[in-house]
């Protein structure tokens, strides 16, 4: 059964404490290598970051989903910014598209790119497709899906990178690149 | 040691304290890593938008992220 406390909950708490210090300093790491080791500039596009994940909280949901989302979200903030540093300053309007545009904002109804890509996932090798399974679907961490498969934790890592590989490839070969 | 095998755990905040530290540290001497970085989490988060087509029927437990 799916836990129902994870779907209840209206806060990442994985932003607070010890493990919200090492996402945050992630984070950083991710940031500074995209703005060219500009510190300030890494530094805003950081606390822009957190901040839209505690207003958007109930969107990110899964606790681990986390990560990938402030990543995922600190990207798309560095493009914007280097976009507008280009044509003009951030208006209303575009702050209020780009809060459009952020991860789980989508219309509910299934886009072009999520058909590509589960017709790409379901184009695995049944292994590799079982990896991502449990960790996506079921949400398991990859500890718990190496139990539940019966594989070594570093199979399960090995066997994740090598999928979102294959994904990123099959989707590229089809022309998908907003995905990944 | 951490390599490029835990960019995947890495990108999902599952790395304990000291792996999560010795993984930084690699992306910092690994160019093609930190190339990898940013489209990895951009798939994981669309996987994980996804709800991925089960391997058994059951009630995705990430059914939320989408309302």
């Amino acid at each position: 059964m799916p836990d129902r406390k994870e779907a209840d909950r209206s806060t990442p708490i994985g932003l607070s404490g010890e493990a919200g210090e090492r996402h945050r300093a992630a984070l950083f790491g991710f940031v500074l290598a995209l703005t060219d080791h500009d510190r300030q500039w890494a530094e805003d596009v950081v606390q822009e970051t957190l901040f839209r994940a505690w207003r958007h909280a109930e969107r990110i949901g899964d606790v681990r989903h986390l990560r990938p989302w402030l990543f995922t979200v600190a990207r798309r903030i560095v493009i914007d910014d280097r976009r507008s540093r280009r044509s003009r300053p951030l208006d209303l309007d575009d702050a209020d598209a780009a809060a459009r545009e952020l991860p789980g904002s989508e219309d509910p109804a299934e886009s072009l790119s999520a058909i590509l890509l589960r017709d790409a996932v379901l184009g695995l090798r049944p292994k590799y497709r079982m990896v991502l399974a449990e960790i996506y679907f079921h949400g398991r961490s990859t500890t718990e899906a190496a139990r539940t498969l019966g594989l070594a934790t570093g199979t399960v890592k090995s066997r994740l990178n090598y999928a979102l590989r294959t994904l990123r490839t099959a989707l590229a070969e089809i022309g998908v690149t907003d995905l990944a | 040691m951490p390599g490029h095998d835990d960019l995947g755990a890495y990108v999902l905040g599952e790395l304990n304290e000291e792996e999560d530290e010795a993984f930084r540290a690699h992306l910092a001497r690994c160019p093609s890593c930190r190339n990898d970085l940013g489209w990895m989490s951009a798939l994981s988060t669309s996987l994980g938008e996804l709800g991925l087509p089960a391997e058994r029927a059951r009630p995705p437990g990430t059914r939320h992220l989408a309302d």
